[in-house]
């Protein structure tokens, strides 16, 4: 609701108008505080797993300090787009989650395997033996196969599903689907969870991502969607409720995350 | 190697594969096809401060945040009532645990500081609170006057870092403010920031004043005007003021288009009732003329390679879509729904376009393929038209108006899926909005 | 309420950022409307039922008639209004819009000092660029019926409205057809 005042009255030469006096912004960029990751772990190609009793701790980025002056020499009329120089620091940051184009463990057969697949038969993707490819070519995976297999068979696998839709229900209070991107279905992420007992995370890595983007090459939301996949393994530990007795099952898990939307 | 002997050679190594796994069925795989469509939850506490004026500073640029966020339909602002850590330098890694309990999924913390009388520094960091790990830092120079700007341009680049697009939010939105009855209204140019906040008009009251267009700048705004009640194409540069009438035609213009460039006018001239597409070139004042059909063809305007113009016509007896080259050539109906077209809009993603149907006594905003496949209509209402997208793509805003002799008109937006529509605060009624670029 | 607009003299400022109070440019005394706005219209009677005789040409005072070669007369001649109407989407003459139009000529032959904007006006149910094309159409086929009648071209222009001026704001069929119309706004010498 608005009132007028008075008449305006509308002369052919229109003045210079308030709106048009913006004032420059600049940007610049805050140092990230890679550094700081970097003191409490080596950098790695994977997101942090989960330490909570590191993350409590107030840690100080010690390169605040000295990098904001080195900030401040930027001339301040630096438009946004001229942040290239100090762009390098964020790509810095942002190599937690992986770029595109470096496949952080290039194992042929592997990829090989996803691409015949994908030649032959589509189904064979989700085909439990060609997985175990996968299984094989993680050393971990490799020591405890006969730990693993050993607990499994007296089993069953018919029991297997059940660890399966638990997890997978879990999953659907965790993972927010990458609903506002392009091409969104076919944002797939392979994941490589190991659980301890008790149901916490010791690690969750992306696997096959290669193979994986391919399915929607160049998509640029190929980041935001595997952040998301890791962080729902995160957001949805510990993972009590799966049967502690059954835990070579579930002890090392592949998620395949295919948003239907 | 040849895909026959690249087959082969990965077929056995699979085959390989296989026999070696044969004993491993334990690793359990789980296909995990669900998940929530829930918006990310964001925290975004006041900006820490030393004064209380700064205070009240990080107060508001929080909530521009905060509701920036929110209104996009993605986000989830946490209420800061609920946050149980209370940070005192952002330069310290937050409590992660914390936020966790809170269900965020995100916390941006930030900060403000008073360089000189003109000049503070504004700055945050934005946490993935799961991760444990900072997605972005961003610290901005300006003035203390400035700072809804610099809450906008915070919002876009929060949002870029956690949808992996551009954002929208330092934009702004030029339309047509409304103001009396039905049949006695008064239309005027107006211009607002994309939230609705600093309304302030372009012109005068006088003469009529409709369909605004943003030049690719942003400084600039096409239009049609009725002044001397002669209706014509003019452009206003937004900072000087300068208004000008582009071109003096043996007919009515109207319906103008700025190219991609900002170098060519692209309008329709009403020649002996018969309306045809035209394009200037705004430096050499040269004009070609795009269309010849005996039909109307209207509303045109450019894909964002300025190779493309996708316009309206009922030359096939009712209004229709159609595209062809930016020199007229290579004409073809695109819409081929129920009902009318109109009103087309090319995504400035380059792969949507947006449109009005028209059928059974409704009018919706829909968005198809630029082949015209793929429709989808996104709303529906007695009249929904003149859909105008964000930079990003994303969100359409329109025009609503209401049935009846009050024909109240109002500026909605929808995502492009169809999600999260709701109204556009504007001063008075309003229609034909136009969205600007993002700022620069 | 939040906002506030206010009257500047040639333009007008309105703010509602919070921290910034409103600024006011040039805050004049209120000017006055330089003419009166002659697109505001009384509302008019239903579409044209012509009761009189069609062959009266010469126009003769009478005592409650309109002065011969007002504004008020011409639309007396008209019918009461100098409007015609059309069908939905369309753009065609009906026999009682060219006999409107033939008394419009007719006057308009007899005061050759007159000119005359022919406004083409569309119900609101079309788009607003549409409506503008669609209004251009039957400004025109006003036009090229009064030239026809031996007006000359160059005392008539045509414009469209499209949908901005609707002269009834019912949103049901008898709204709209009296809003899908040809308006002949008469500008007298002297007068406006």
């Amino acid at each position: 609701m608005a009132v007028f005042g008075g008449f305006s009255f509308f002369s052919a030469e229109a003045k210079p108008l308030d709106v048009a006096k913006v004032i420059p912004v600049d940007i610049l960029i805050v140092a990230p505080e890679t550094n700081v990751s970097a003191a409490i772990k080596p950098k790695k190609q994977v997101v942090p797993q989960e330490e909570p009793e590191v993350m409590t701790t107030e840690t100080p980025m010690e390169n605040a300090e000295e990098v904001a002056p080195e900030v401040k020499i930027a001339p301040k009329e630096k438009p946004v787009e001229k942040q290239a120089e100090v762009t390098p620091e964020l790509i810095e940051d942002a190599e937690v989650i992986p770029k595109p184009d470096i496949d952080p463990t290039p194992e042929p057969p592997s990829f090989d395997l996803d691409a015949l697949s994908g030649l032959i038969d589509k189904t064979r993707e989700t085909a439990p033996e060609a997985n175990q490819q996968v299984a094989l070519q993680s050393e971990t995976a490799q020591a405890r196969f006969a730990d693993v297999a050993r607990q499994a068979e007296g089993e069953g696998s018919a029991l297997a599903a059940t660890e399966a839709d638990l997890v997978a229900n879990a999953m659907y209070k965790c993972w927010r689907m990458p609903a506002a991107a392009q091409d969104a279905e076919n944002l797939q992420v392979r994941l490589n969870v190991k659980l301890v007992i008790g149901g916490h995370v010791e690690s969750v890595k992306l696997i096959d991502q290669a193979a994986s983007r391919r399915l929607s090459p160049g998509n640029a939301h190929w980041e935001i969607a595997e952040r998301s996949a890791i962080a729902a393994v995160n957001k949805c530990a510990p993972y009590d409720f799966l049967p502690e007795a059954r835990y070579g099952v579930w002890r090392d898990l592949i998620l395949n995350l295919r948003p239907q939307l | 190697m040849t895909r026959l002997t690249r087959i082969l050679f990965f077929l056995s190594l699979w085959l390989f594969g296989w026999f070696l796994s044969l004993p491993a069925q334990a690793q359990l795989e789980i296909d995990i096809s669900k998940g929530n469509l829930d918006p990310v939850q964001i925290a975004v506490p006041d900006f820490l401060a030393t004064t209380s004026s700064e205070r009240e500073l990080g107060a508001q640029i929080a909530d521009v945040i905060r509701a920036d966020l929110e209104r996009s339909g993605l986000f989830k602002a946490l209420d800061p009532a609920s946050f149980l850590e209370t940070q005192t330098n952002i330069d310290y890694k937050p409590t992660f645990a914390d936020w966790r309990v809170i269900k965020a999924d995100a916390l941006v913390s930030g900060r403000i500081q008073t360089e000189s009388a003109s000049r503070i520094l504004v700055e945050f960091r934005l946490w993935d609170v799961f991760a444990g790990q900072q997605l972005k830092g961003v610290r901005f120079a300006t003035t203390p006057e400035n700072w809804r700007r610099t809450a906008h341009k915070a919002s876009d680049a929060i949002y870029e870092a956690l949808t992996g697009e551009s954002g929208y939010f330092d934009s702004r939105i030029v339309f047509i403010d409304e103001r009396g009855p039905k049949t006695n209204r008064k239309k005027r140019l107006a211009i607002m920031d994309q939230d609705g906040e600093n309304p302030i008009y372009l012109l005068g009251g006088d003469d009529l004043v409709l369909t605004p267009r943003f030049s690719p700048n942003s400084q600039t705004i096409v239009y049609l005007s009725y002044e001397n009640s002669d209706p014509n194409v003019y452009l206003l540069d937004i900072e000087t003021g300068r208004r000008e009438r582009l071109g003096d035609f043996p007919g009515m213009t109207y319906a103008p288009h700025l190219s991609p460039d900002g170098e060519t006018l692209i309008f329709t001239m009403a020649r002996r009732g018969n309306s045809d597409i035209y394009a200037m070139d705004l430096r050499s004042r040269s004009t070609s003329r795009l269309t010849t059909d005996p039909a109307i063809d209207v509303s045109a305007n450019y894909s964002p390679d300025g190779k493309k113009i996708v316009f309206n016509s009922d030359r096939g007896g009712s209004p229709q879509l159609y595209t062809m080259d930016a020199d007229g050539k290579n004409v073809k109906r695109i819409s081929f729904g129920k009902g009318r077209y109109s009103a087309p809009v090319w995504s400035p993603r380059g792969d949507k376009i947006a449109f009005t149907r028209s059928g059974g006594g409704k009018f919706g905003i829909g968005v198809m393929d630029i082949d015209g496949k793929n429709e989808r209509i996104l709303t529906d209402s007695y009249l929904d038209e003149s859909p105008t997208w964000s930079p990003n793509g994303r969100v359409i805003i329109f025009s609503r108006e209401y049935r009846g002799v009050d024909g109240r008109r109002e500026v909605w937006s929808v995502d492009l899926t169809g999600q999260n529509l709701r109204r556009v605060e504007t001063p008075g009624m309003a229609s034909d909005p136009a969205w600007s670029p993002l700022l620069q | 309420m939040r906002r506030l607009f206010f009257g500047g003299a040639a333009l007008v400022m309105l703010s509602a950022c919070a921290t910034k109070p409103p600024v006011v440019e040039e805050v004049s005394e209120v000017v006055p409307v330089a003419k009166p706005a002659p697109e505001v219209f009384e509302p008019a009677p239903l579409p044209p039922v012509i009761e009189q005789a069609p062959e009266v040409v010469e126009v003769v005072p009478q005592a409650n008639l309109p002065i011969p070669g007002s504004q008020e007369d011409f639309a007396f001649q008209s019918g009461g209004e100098p409007r015609v109407f059309f069908g939905y989407d369309q753009f065609d003459l009906s026999p009682e819009a060219r006999d409107v139009l033939r008394r419009q000529a007719n006057w308009l032959n007899l005061y050759t000092d007159a000119t005359a904007i022919i406004e083409g006006n569309a119900d609101e149910r079309g788009t607003r660029e549409y409506n503008l094309a669609l209004g251009a159409r039957r400004a025109d086929s006003v036009k090229a019926f009064l030239i026809s009648q031996g007006v000359a071209p160059n005392r008539l222009s045509a414009i469209s409205y499209g949908k901005e001026r609707p002269i009834d704001g019912r949103s049901n069929e008898e709204g709209w057809a009296r809003n899908r119309n040809g308006f002949t706004n008469l500008r007298l010498r002297g007068v406006s």
